[in-house]
């Protein structure tokens, strides 16, 4: 073995391929002279170059637009806008009749020139601009030279793709088929590409730190994803050892498939819900096929971005009616714009805040959004005689909030009623936990609702303080951390005592580790990534959840997340064959 | 040649979209269109000018048209710039 890296866990599995490195394609870079009578001719290549551009990025852009979403793809609009910028066109002419230079040393300092205008901007969104004019010169480059920017639409098989970072557009419009592992030098267990990859249950090893310059395409990668390793150029006895980790986890999906109709039960027959969490209409066949028992989170956020303004309630009430009425007689979670903090939207007219995890965001832009809010209560409640409705207020922090948002359901349902639509339904309303003070408060905030979801990103993210998304204090970010463990099991102690029922939608249900934990402190729905139903389920059916109840309570005696995971991983490392 | 000044209202000042929609206005007419703030001059129909004025909330716009059919192309201006800044003159 040549070297073996470190990173962080991103998402678990075990892949071996060849590597495949991004950042390694740059176009090639010359400075070439020409002389006078050449200047049209160069010029008309330029002009031939930028139809060929235009047509990749409407291609691209409509082919993210379905694939990913309508945010991701104005990117690429917006890439568009600026190849067909007439001052940009005139700067490259002058420059090429100016010095005598080719086309594409001409295009080369323009866009140096213009980016680092942009980056020196002190608004660091306009700032950030610089990339877009970046990735539009690459692309006119490599156009100029005859090729086209790889991308990760065309990453070879049996390929592990190494780059800085990927960008969501990147990470969606690669072909899953060929692409066995990832690994990111940035980014966190919770950063967008690493919850693309778990999502597509690709394994990824993130935040290595090290320089992707140093691993070469086409050299021999082994990954672990949970245990975020990586192995260059693998002997092949470790690859053999490897390997046979590989089949095992194939035969583990055969037996995974068999469970699919089989209902989340432990061994002493407490019946706990394995839920999907999606975030469009499409995304139901499959949370059908993997067998979920409901869905324990819709993010309608995607319903809402990419647009100059937001959705209108007709437009709404059919998705909403889709979803539920595909998965009726099971229950759907439909949870309520969860818009600010590192959700930015358009027509919000979005302020900078110096501190935008602690501004505002979830319910508390709705409340002051109150047409938003009324628009999209008035579908919901529409749409519930389709199905099995929950609606569910995000980042709710105290019970006044809790008690307005109820206040706009109630009035909804009284204007559709006085306008002769039938509203009949039963419809459950719940408060997402995910601040700390919700998770204090949460005898009264049961008090006044019908279920408790636990949002364990968030929660954890404000619980540890530490920003999930960067390598710097990745790891204070830590699920097992005592004052998460606490938390979580007051708000489901609490949650009971009320009479309702609790469930876990963050990313710490998708943890094997963690499973076993949260259904001994009783939890009664894990809602996690299609992707991970099966797994989720396996894992609930081996569980005695009496029995856990010990377990739990020695777990929350102990000081440290290390601690807490060195015990569960001796209590449980038969079961999780991990 | 007319010319008119208003201040940015909107929290996020001159970003992608509002750039957007007032580049797409501009290059809708003949005449030379120009905004100026923070001391740049920006031709009105492109998109990166626009988006190195780095023009934030607070800031002055100063918006100038000359040509074929000025006042017209000013009117729409003014218009798109109030609609999506939420300037004021």
């Amino acid at each position: 073995m040549k070297a073996r890296i470190r990173g962080v866990p991103g998402s678990p599995g075990i892949a071996a391929g060849r590597a495949w490195v991004v950042s390694g394609s740059e176009p090639p870079k010359r400075t070439r002279r020409i002389s006078p009578e050449q200047v049209e001719s160069e010029w008309s290549a330029f002009n031939a170059c930028v139809e060929v551009c235009e047509q990749q990025l409407e291609r691209v852009s409509s082919r993210v637009l379905e694939s990913v979403g309508p945010a991701e793809a104005s990117i690429f609009e917006a890439q568009k806008m600026m190849l067909l910028d007439p001052a940009f066109k005139r700067s490259v002419r002058e420059s090429i009749a100016r010095e005598l230079i080719g086309v594409e040393t001409a295009v080369r300092q323009v866009t140096d020139e213009i980016a680092g205008t942009l980056s020196r901007l002190t608004d660091p969104y306009l700032a950030a601009r610089a990339t877009d004019v970046r990735d539009l010169a690459r692309r006119i480059l490599f156009t100029l030279s005859g090729q086209e920017p790889a991308g990760l639409a065309n990453v070879p098989p049996g390929s592990i793709v190494v780059a800085e970072d990927l960008t969501p557009s990147d990470s969606a419009l690669m072909d899953k088929k060929n692409v066995l592992g990832i690994v990111l030098e940035l980014g966190g267990a919770a950063s967008h590409a690493t919850i693309i990859a778990r999502s597509l249950g690709i394994p990824a090893v993130v935040g290595t730190k090290i320089p992707v310059r140093s691993i070469h395409s086409g050299e021999t990668l082994a990954i672990d994803g949970a245990s975020g390793e990586v192995y260059v150029d693998p002997s092949e006895e470790e690859l053999s050892e490897l390997a046979s980790s590989i089949d095992v986890e194939r035969y583990r999906s055969v037996r995974l498939w068999s469970l699919r109709n089989l209902p989340g039960l432990t061994i002493d027959n407490r019946p706990i819900k394995i839920a999907a969490n999606i975030h469009s209409a499409k995304d139901i066949p499959e949370v059908l096929e993997v067998g979920a028992e409901a869905v324990g989170l819709f993010r309608t956020e995607y319903l809402f971005s990419g647009r100059a303004c937001p959705p209108s309630e007709d437009e709404q009430f059919e998705v909403y009616r889709s979803v539920l009425g595909q998965m009726n007689p099971k229950p759907v979670i439909i949870r309520m714009l969860d818009a600010g903090g590192d959700k930015q939207l358009p027509f919000f007219g979005n302020s900078l805040e110096r501190n935008p995890a602690l501004g505002l965001r979830g319910i508390r832009l709705l409340l002051r959004e109150q047409k938003v809010l009324n628009t999209q209560m008035r579908a919901l409640v529409r749409a519930a005689c389709y199905g099995n409705l929950g609606i569910m207020f995000p980042f709710v922090s105290g019970v006044e909030q809790l008690r307005v948002a109820k206040s706009c359901y109630v009035r909804a349902k009284e204007e559709l009623e006085r306008d002769g639509v039938h509203t009949g339904s039963r419809v459950d309303i719940g408060a997402m936990i995910e601040v700390p003070s919700a998770a204090l408060m949460a005898s009264a905030l049961a008090r006044e609702c019908d279920f408790l979801s636990i949002g364990t990103n968030d929660l954890i993210q404000y619980t540890c303080a530490a920003d999930r998304d960067s390598p710097d204090v990745a790891e204070h970010y830590d699920p097992f951390h005592p004052a998460v463990l606490h938390l979580v099991e007051r708000v489901i102690r609490s949650g009971h005592k009320a009479g309702v029922w609790v469930g876990v939608c963050g990313e710490m249900a998708q943890i094997s580790l963690a499973v076993p934990v949260l259904v001994g402190m009783g939890v009664d729905e894990l809602s996690v990534s299609s992707a991970r139903v099966l797994h989720t389920k396996d894992l609930v059916r081996q569980l005695w959840a009496d029995a856990l109840r010990v377990t739990v309570e020695h777990a929350l005696n102990l000081a440290t997340a290390v601690e807490v995971k060195e015990f569960l991983e001796e209590q449980f490392s038969g079961l999780l064959g991990e | 040649m007319p010319e008119v000044v208003m201040s940015v209202r909107s929290e996020e000042g001159l970003h992608a979209r509002p750039s957007a929609e007032l580049v797409k206005e501009a290059c809708r007419w003949q005449c030379v269109t120009e905004v100026c703030a923070n001391g740049r001059t920006a031709d009105a129909k492109s998109i990166l000018q626009v988006l190195a004025l780095g023009a934030k909330s607070g800031d002055r716009l100063l918006i100038r048209t000359c040509g074929e059919r000025e006042e017209e192309a000013m009117q729409s201006l003014v218009a798109v710039v109030e609609r999506c800044v939420g300037a004021e003159r």
